[in-house]
């Protein structure tokens, strides 16, 4: 048993027919029975939770005060605010430079130059780079937050190892320091998943291109990225969502400061509901990034041009 | 090698586990006792934790050995300032989990009553024996709409810290009497000319301690200038700009400009408030606004920094007002209140609970253990008290009487994130003019609020 | 370190492109700069937990990186009985989660990739951008919902905390299900075996590596998670590692030597989880072949 699974289950390869395969088989009532417990689960925790949530953001709930036990519909009176909330529209700015330039460029390029390189490193440099990349994505937030918070302020190691111990990056560049941090902690994840998708790049073609005398570059352009791309468009999804819900980084970082120039949407909406007491207005918020996570959704559906 | 069976042995073992770990937890005793919730911040407020412990066990076991009928059980909640108010805020949502008794933060008792949880106090409190000790401005902490709704037990204030040896070296007097904001600024003028690489002057600036930092730092300018209100009750708005506001963010700016402040690292960060106790310590720092528990930090009981020699380098005064006009000092006050749920069971054994909390004892040890004043001017002057942390203990009681709370009311921390910002500007960028500071306050403050809830004043 | 050398580095029948597998690579000038490229990022990596292990053992530890005044103090500070309790509390809480999870995941990852299930396109969409959503929207909700339940205890949390890693769960398994051939499955049909019997002699065994993958994704998730057991426990007894984290920072006192030795402690049982799964699963990259194109 052990013997074929080994066998079977590492060629993930491209020839092979992938995606579902019983489509041809009629709908079976015991399928339900299969998906019975996570459709319960997902149902009564998440989407009754979301969906509630989702109502709160059109409601007067305050987290205390006269409003906080007899709360009432508002209609659009929170959307009024939204729509004029000029931090609002910062904070939809900041969101897009962290989930999109951290978060889908710099960990994706990160995560696949390190999946490429570990390809033909020597086992010895491949082992410890992948361990310490690896212990960094596996760290826990609030420990990957106060680690970055420590070493990009100043006296902390990247200012001494610039030779200027007085230089206080984290609050003269915040929004790159927290995008780093992001970086930092997440490319252990899309190195993993990218260097699985490198098994399936066939080696006779690599071999035969390098016969050839292709050079290195060509030949990730014109050979590996194409065969790499269904596995790259699913890894930005992931990585992209892994990033719009990482609320606790740049919470524990900056807390949404100086200022409010780090003050991405997942930080606004807890600043609003927990520290302004706005529990819907932080609510609403929240429903703003569950539109921004269905559009990533159905973006990558067209994107990807993938069956699910 | 890739059994999966051997990965079943290990999910199971890991099942196994997990279910002991839960299982030799302590289960919830059953008796017939009335049982006394109490919820309070467990991490945040006291200086350690193990003293936090200490005090809230203490109370547990005196109060179930002084009434048989009844038991105490502890509600600790971890986390930082936010958390504790999430928390409570969510335990208050259901009469199942609310406290019977919770310690809240002075700053929005007025949003707690009006949320309906509490209960008013007013003729239990009449008949204590401490109440009436309290001083006026602390009472009126717990008091919304003329009904008392929590007690103090535990108070912040604030003075000014100098190194009294730099003093001597820059030529400044010592003992040092401030009397007025302009002598503040010359003695931070006179300690960078003559001592270069010192820090003149902390002063918070900056939204990372939200409305922490204005308490133990702006909030007091502000207390003292010329027209120190930032709440209009009379139109329920919200000051944006007014003489006070500028004078204070003028002095903000007089201190940043001249390169007398902190630089935005230590401003800035996450524990700002804290950071000026290792940089007197290190001797990098000469003067400071600052709450009244540095002193006790440095005893070695707290030792956070360890500094037992303070007593002989660091003096410490009241804050003076801005032209030194009456009561000649002034500081902001805030600290964490006892009150009782509406719904409460058993009221008495609430009340009791509360009463017990009270005593000289626990008042004392609490004002030790986190940095406190204690409210009751008796104990503020018992030589427990004031020989824990000689000299600062005794400025902070003197302090006490002439101290302002912040306000009370809902968006209180919607203002002082405006302020904060302000005055973060003007830390970070020198060339930020009072007028630009003033703006930020007042565009942030109205395009959270609304421009029918701030005002100037003229 | 040596678990890790064998996750890259197993017996790969099926993939020449490993490099061990082939004779050692020819030493030329673009295989040298590809390893010190490597070896670069590697430090980069390195370079941030620099603080937290010189801090752990320093005995004047601060936000800055210092050469470390060697002590032990901080570790026995903070393995108080207490911090002790949240360490377990965090494994109950962990465990719990990953097993109900990444088991209802397997169920359905099988239905989603096996079998026609009317609005399955649909359904894999809600599953995903489910995933993007920040739990602290949640709190009020659940806890309202958890109240009413009576549910505020150690095993509903943990039950929450599993479902906020579901999502992610189904979706890793679904697709590692889909790159195993369905010819053997049918095969096993033939001979009238029952889907659970399919499932766990056939399914089970052949996806392992993404199972275990969405597994320790699911651990991940709720070891880290702060919020939700801060909101949903309230016995002194039951909170779990990070909020003992807090207990190092109060309002006036910071103590930064004890917040890295518990952050040291508390890195150690997710490596050490990873590194017997690694073990356990053996060759390749744990989620090879979890993503499908």
């Amino acid at each position: 048993m052990a013997r074929s699974a080994q066998a079977i289950t590492i060629p993930a390869s491209l020839e092979m027919p992938s995606g579902p395969r019983q489509d041809r088989e009629h709908f079976q009532w015991g399928s339900l029975l299969l998906l019975l417990p996570s459709v319960l689960l997902l149902a009564g925790l998440f989407l009754f939770p979301v969906g509630y949530a989702f109502y709160l953001g059109f409601t007067n709930l305050a987290l205390i005060g006269p409003t906080a036990q007899n709360f009432q519909f508002t209609g659009a009176a929170n959307l009024q605010t939204l729509v004029h909330d000029s931090v609002f529209y910062q904070s939809l700015v900041l969101t897009f430079i962290f989930v999109f330039g951290s978060g889908v460029v710099g960990v994706t390029v990160l995560g696949l130059l390190l999946a490429l390189l570990m390809q033909h490193a020597v086992g010895v440099i491949r082992a410890i780079v992948g361990s310490i990349v690896i212990v960094s994505w596996m760290l826990p937030p609030v420990t990957a937050a106060l680690i970055w918070y420590a070493f990009s302020t100043a006296n902390g190691t990247m200012a001494v190892l610039a030779l200027n111990p007085k230089a206080d990056y984290l609050h003269t560049a915040p929004m790159l320091m927290v995008c780093l941090a992001n970086i930092w902690a997440t490319a252990g994840f899309a190195m993993i998943v990218l260097s699985a998708g490198l098994r399936n790049v066939p080696a006779e073609i690599i071999e035969a291109s390098q016969v050839e005398g292709a050079r290195i570059w060509h030949r990730f352009w014109s050979i590996t990225l194409p065969i790499m791309w269904p596995t790259i468009v699913t890894t930005v999804l992931l990585v992209g969502l892994l990033t719009l819900a990482n609320f606790s980084l740049v919470y524990i970082m900056t807390a949404g400061g100086p200022g409010n120039s780090t003050n991405i949407l997942p930080v606004y909406s807890y600043q609003q509901a927990f520290s302004f007491d706005h529990l819907a207005y932080g609510a609403l918020l929240g429903d703003v990034m569950v539109v921004i996570a269905t559009i990533l959704a159905f973006a990558y559906v067209r994107v990807a041009r993938v069956t699910i | 090698m890739a059994s999966w069976r051997h990965l079943g042995v290990f999910f199971a073992m890991f099942a196994a586990l997990a279910l002991l770990s839960g299982c030799s937890l302590p289960g919830t005793s059953s008796s017939s006792k009335t049982v006394v919730t109490v919820a309070y911040g467990s991490t945040y407020v006291f200086d350690t934790t193990p003293l936090a412990n200490k005090w809230w066990n203490g109370i547990k076991t005196q109060f179930d050995k002084k009434y048989s009928n009844a038991e105490v059980k502890l509600v600790p909640i971890g986390g930082s300032y936010t958390d504790i108010v999430n928390k409570l805020s969510l335990l208050y949502r259901s009469s199942s989990t609310a406290p019977d008794v919770a310690q809240l933060p002075t700053a929005q008792i007025g949003e707690w009553a009006s949320s309906g949880y509490l209960l008013p106090l007013n003729n239990l409190v009449t008949k204590s024996s401490w109440w009436s000790t309290f001083p006026k401005v602390v009472q009126s902490e717990g008091i919304f709409g003329g009904q008392i709704y929590a007690v103090d037990t535990g108070e912040n204030d604030s003075m000014m810290y100098y190194n009294m040896t730099m003093f001597r070296k820059a030529g400044l007097p010592v003992p040092w009497h401030p009397k007025t904001w302009q002598d503040l600024l010359t003695a931070s003028q006179k300690i960078k000319a003559k001592l270069p690489g010192v820090i003149p002057m902390w002063l918070n600036a900056g939204t990372s301690s939200g409305t922490n930092g204005i308490l133990q730092g702006g909030g007091n300018l502000i207390n003292g200038a010329s027209n120190p209100t930032i709440y209009d009750s009379a139109t329920k708005k919200w000051v944006v700009d007014s003489p006070g506001l500028r004078e204070v963010l003028t002095f903000y700016h007089s201190i940043f400009s001249q390169g007398l402040g902190a630089p935005i690292s230590d401003l800035f960060n996450p524990a700002a408030v804290t950071v000026p106790l290792s940089l007197f310590q290190k001797g990098q720092l000469a003067i400071a606004v600052g709450s009244n528990y540095y002193g006790g930090n440095w005893t070695k009981t707290i030792c956070a920094p360890c500094w037992p020699q303070a007593t002989q380098i660091m003096g410490a005064v009241p804050i003076p007002t801005i032209n030194g006009q009456a009561p000649g000092s002034a500081s902001t006050l805030g600290g964490w209140d006892l009150a009782i749920y509406k719904k409460t069971k058993d009221q008495t054994a609430a009340w009791n609970l509360l009463d017990l909390m009270e005593n000289k004892d626990n008042q004392i040890n609490a004002a030790n253990w986190a940095g406190f004043v204690p409210p009751n001017l008796a104990y503020t002057k018992d030589p427990l008290f004031v020989n824990f942390a000689p000299p600062y203990n005794a400025v902070s009681a003197q302090v006490l009487p002439n101290s302002t709370i912040t306000p009370s009311s809902a968006d209180y921390s919607v203002w002082g994130q405006g302020f904060n910002e302000a005055t973060g500007a003007l830390a970070q960028k020198p060339s930020t003019t009072v007028d630009s500071a003033i703006g930020i306050l007042k565009s942030y403050v109205t395009n959270q609020l609304g421009a029918s809830k701030v005002e100037t004043l003229h | 370190m040596k678990g890790l050398a064998r996750v890259t580095s197993g017996p790969d029948a099926l993939a020449p492109e490993d490099m061990i597998s082939v004779p050692a690579p020819r030493v030329d000038a673009q295989a040298l700069v590809g390893n010190l490229l490597l070896l670069g990022i590697g430090v980069l990596f390195m370079l941030p937990l620099l603080w937290l292990i010189f801090s752990s053992i320093d005995a004047n530890a601060s936000w800055g990186i210092e050469m470390p005044q060697i002590t032990a103090k901080n570790f026995s500070d903070v393995t108080t009985s207490d911090n002790v309790t949240s360490l377990y509390n965090s494994f109950y809480l962990a465990a719990i989660a990953t097993i109900v999870a990444t088991a209802v995941a397997t169920l359905a990852g099988y239905a989603l990739s096996r079998r026609r299930i009317p609005l399955k396109k649909s359904l894999m969409l809600i599953v995903l951008f489910l995933t993007g959503i920040p739990v602290s929207i949640m709190i009020v909700p659940v806890y309202q919902m958890y109240v009413t339940l009576n549910w505020l205890s150690l095993f509903p949390t943990a039950v929450f905390l599993g479902v906020t890693g579901l999502p992610f769960e189904i979706w890793l398994i679904k697709n590692f299900i889909d790159s195993v051939p369905i010819e053997l499955e049918e095969a096993a049909r033939m001979e009238r075996a029952g889907t659970l019997q399919i499932l766990r002699t056939l399914i089970l065994p052949l996806a392992l590596p993404g199972i275990a993958a969405a597994a320790i994704y699911g651990f991940i998730n709720a070891w880290g998670s702060f919020l939700i057991p801060l909101i949903l426990l309230s016995s002194p007894g039951d909170q779990p590692g990070p909020v003992t984290i807090y207990s190092f920072i109060g309002a006036a006192v910071v103590r930064y030597g004890d917040i890295a030795a518990f952050s040291v402690l508390y890195s150690v049982p997710v490596i050490v989880l990873f590194l017997i799964m690694s073990r356990l699963i053996g060759g390749g990259f744990l989620l090879g072949g979890a993503i499908k194109g």
